[in-house]
């Protein structure tokens, strides 16, 4: 086997070691690269900054722990900020586990700047599909459509939702979402009502935002991890998001370094007259 | 025995740790797959499909059926609640040889609403967009409230209609090519713009799944074995 | 006296009522199977037909604040029909919308009974293959023992005695964080080394069109990525045009315009199909193994 036959047969199990050591490698040496800011990060920070006082802001989310590495620091991220700016949320689970793993989030963040559930989130509880109908509902009446919290507390009896009656005294919605349905917010919350909408997705999702961030349905956009961090340099608190893009960065180029050595041998052997693949 | 278990479930950091290690194992047993098919992976991929239907479960009886269902028609006395066993009865006549087409009902009526759903959908998430795709390809200045338009932004502009465009002329089959080669020429030129935008999905698909892989190193490596900090 | 609707709430008589909905509810479905044949598509096509009415219906009819000014002119009539479809709504409902809340949570607990479709499939599959003793029938008796240790630790952590149990407590924290959740998280994570493996045997530039996007994939993925930016950092952003040659600024300029708009020609055109689509299911004029079954 010539040495460009072998160029493009390398055993996947070696792949599948370099891949583990390049994600691995970052996460014993420290090293920080820059992170360049992009307008759509930059659109959900400022909108988050300019929330109304007294409204409240709701963090949607049907993640799983499948996609942690991705939603967790882009979840992480969000709740800060609204930590920080004293703005109450709502976390609205569409997904099982999402209900446990925001919640676990906003309950160890909380220590950290002294909130309170129920006075400084609220956890709506998992809510089953259609979703579409939860919304239209929603939006006209979210005491009559959430009616309790994920304990069965009834709203009424949660300080941060006293004054909340509609959609109308939402200020910001934030979806966080590894599948593609941030559309139906769009088309019935942001279209018929005007509210902030931003979106969270994982990064295989976000070739697909940048239409609707284009056409203006949506304010901002966190891309997967890489949303994250960058939201968290603009927060100026470098967490898990700056820390595993850079496990991303040098996987991806492992990616492209084996791409472009299987093209090379491939041509490489094609004008040798080999049988390349 | 009895007060031993108690004494463990007690302490919140030895579950903590059972949590972990249960964790580790499971994710170390999915991993041997990577080296090759073997039993330890069949078996923990059953248990895994076992679990996540004994939690959708469970989830669907304590989430919905008892607080929506059981709650209002019992506890509350909103008998006419009980109908709704009939409409989820009629879904599970897909199981009858001879009856099956009363379960087509069911699915009807559910396709009938979800069509409704989509009509609304279609107009609040695509007009928006339509408006927004006309967009000024001349440079001006300011004209009255108009923030006006430079020579860069016209030119994107102009790229990203002349993009729209010739993708949308590849989805529209009612041209014969080989009559009208200009059409063809562009459904050509938009399969390159589309290619553009699969890389991109491409790209983005590749960050996705990486960082998939980097939670669980980051589990295993910072929650398991302690070897790595923030 | 309480009213026929009720709620009855402690009204003894509430057992009454809830058998009885039980009961006339299996006598239209007893009822249905004397449906003769040549009706059934008929009745179907009607169910369908009324199943998206309420939701085309209610986007379509006017709001209250569109309808009174235009009711409110119209003379005597006009007055009559507004007062009789729009008193008591808010503005921006229609006579429909307040049915919305009501509909919603009748959907909600319909598709909470049909979960177990799914889950007699699966008890029929892996039952089968543990009866009839079939290859690997050991895998299934794994199955059926995360299907059962699931559902009773959760049914017992959230209900009853297991609520103030530090054990049972304890035992659903390993199960869902240190098992389920774990092996979701894990399986996922098996297509990264699948991609790497996949892209590297797969992609090969034959032709324009791969050309193109493997340059789009490579040219997104680094601008993305701090390792990306810091390959052409060396780029001042105060060159002018020249800093447009940034890996990042490259990066945003594909994904913000071309990808933007050759999405959003893949939207409008997958719109457009599910639009033609969604009608001729509305209207059941769809045609395809399902659709033309016998019934």
């Amino acid at each position: 086997m010539s040495v460009f036959e072998r160029m493009q047969r390398i055993d996947r199990r070696v792949m599948y070691l370099l891949l583990v050591v390049v994600i691995a490698l970052p996460m014993f040496v420290r090293f920080r690269l820059p992170t360049a800011i992009t307008p759509e990060v930059r659109g959900v920070y400022d909108t988050v900054e300019a929330i109304p006082r007294g409204k409240l802001a709701i963090l949607s989310g049907d993640w799983g722990a499948g996609t942690l590495a991705e939603s967790l620091p882009q979840t992480e991220a969000m709740m800060r900020h609204l930590f920080r700016n004293g703005v109450p949320f709502a976390i609205l689970p569409w997904a099982p586990q999402t209900t446990t793993l925001m919640q676990n989030t906003a309950e160890r963040l909380a220590k950290e700047y002294g909130k309170v559930y129920g006075r400084d989130w609220v956890n709506w509880g998992w809510k089953a599909v259609p979703m579409v109908a939860f919304l239209k509902s929603m939006a006209k009446d979210i005491p009559g459509t959430v009616k309790e919290d994920y304990r069965g507390t009834p709203l009424s009896e949660l300080p941060a939702m006293k004054g909340v009656k509609n959609i109308d005294d939402v200020g910001f919605v934030c979806h966080i979402t590894p599948v593609g349905n941030i559309m139906l917010w769009v088309a019935f919350i942001q279209a018929v009502y005007g509210t902030p909408i931003a979106y969270a997705p994982t990064a295989v999702m976000v070739a697909q935002g940048y239409d609707p961030l284009d056409a203006k349905q949506l304010v901002g956009m966190l891309p997967g991890l890489v949303g994250g961090a960058q939201y968290e340099t603009l927060l100026n608190d470098p967490r898990s998001g700056v820390r595993w893009s850079n496990s991303l960065s040098l996987a991806e180029l492992l990616m492209i370094l084996l791409i472009v050595l299987a093209n090379v041998g491939y041509f490489a052997s094609r004008r040798a007259g080999g049988a390349g693949r | 025995m009895r007060e031993a278990i108690l004494q463990f479930f007690s302490d919140p950091e030895a579950v903590q740790r059972a949590v972990v290690w249960s964790g580790a194992v499971c994710t170390l047993a999915i991993y041997t797959f990577l080296y090759r098919e073997n039993v330890i992976y069949r078996l923990f991929e059953h248990f895994y499909l076992g679990l996540a239907v004994g939690y959708g479960l469970f989830l669907v009886v304590s989430e919905i059926l008892i607080p929506k269902w059981w709650g209002p028609m019992w506890n509350e006395g909103r008998w006419w609640w009980a109908f709704a066993l009939t409409g989820g009865a009629m879904f599970y006549f897909v199981y009858s040889q001879k009856h099956n087409w009363i379960s087509r009902l069911a699915f009807g009526a559910v396709m009938g609403l979800a069509v409704g759903w989509m009509f609304q959908d279609f107009a609040g998430s695509n007009f928006p967009k339509i408006a927004a795709s006309l967009k000024p390809v001349i440079p001006h200045p300011p004209v009255g409230d108009s923030p006006g338009l430079s020579v860069p932004e016209a030119v994107n502009n102009a790229i990203f209609l002349f993009v729209l465009l010739t993708v949308m002329s590849y989805f529209f089959f009612s041209f014969d090519y080989e009559k009208h080669r200009r059409a063809a020429k562009a459904a050509q030129i938009g399969r390159w713009m589309l290619m553009l935008g699969f890389g991109a999905m491409f790209g983005a698909t590749v960050m996705a799944r990486m960082s998939l892989l980097i939670g669980r190193m980051w589990f295993l490596l910072h929650d398991w074995l302690g070897a790595v900090s923030f | 006296m309480v009213s026929f609707w009720g709620p009855h709430t402690d009204n003894p008589e509430k057992t009454l009522f809830i058998l009885g909905a039980l009961v006339t509810g299996a006598l239209f479905i007893f009822g249905l199977t004397f449906v003769p044949r040549r009706a059934r598509k008929p009745l179907i096509a009607a169910v369908t037909f009324i199943g998206g009415l309420y939701f085309s219906l209610e986007f379509l009819i006017a709001p209250r604040s569109s309808a009174e000014p235009f009711l409110m002119s119209a003379g005597p009539l006009g007055r009559r029909v507004f007062e009789l479809l729009y008193s008591g709504l808010d503005p921006d409902q229609n006579f429909l919308s307040p049915y919305m809340q009501g509909l919603t949570n009748a959907w909600q607990v319909i598709a909470g009974f049909t979960f177990a479709l799914g889950l007699t499939n699966l008890v029929h599959i892996h039952g089968k293959n543990i009866l009839q003793a079939r290859k690997n029938w050991g895998f299934s008796v794994f199955f059926f023992v995360g299907v059962i240790t699931m559902a009773v630790i959760g049914f017992f952590q959230r209900f009853g005695p297991g609520q103030e149990s530090p054990v049972w407590q304890g035992l659903w924290l390993i199960a869902t964080d240190g098992w389920l959740f774990s092996l979701d998280a894990a399986m996922f994570s098996l297509i990264a080394f699948f991609i790497i493996s996949a892209a590297y045997r797969a992609f090969r530039i034959r032709s324009v069109e791969a050309t193109i996007m493997m340059a789009a994939a490579f040219l997104v993925m680094l601008g993305q990525v701090p390792v990306g930016i810091w390959l052409t950092s060396w780029i001042q952003p105060d060159w002018g045009p020249l800093a447009n040659l940034r890996l990042e600024n490259i990066s945003q300029w594909i994904l913000w315009k071309p990808n933007a708009a050759a999405q959003r020609g893949i939207e409008f055109g997958i719109a457009v199909g599910a639009l033609a689509m969604g009608l001729r299911i509305w209207l059941s004029l769809e045609r395809g193994s399902y659709f033309e079954k016998e019934v």
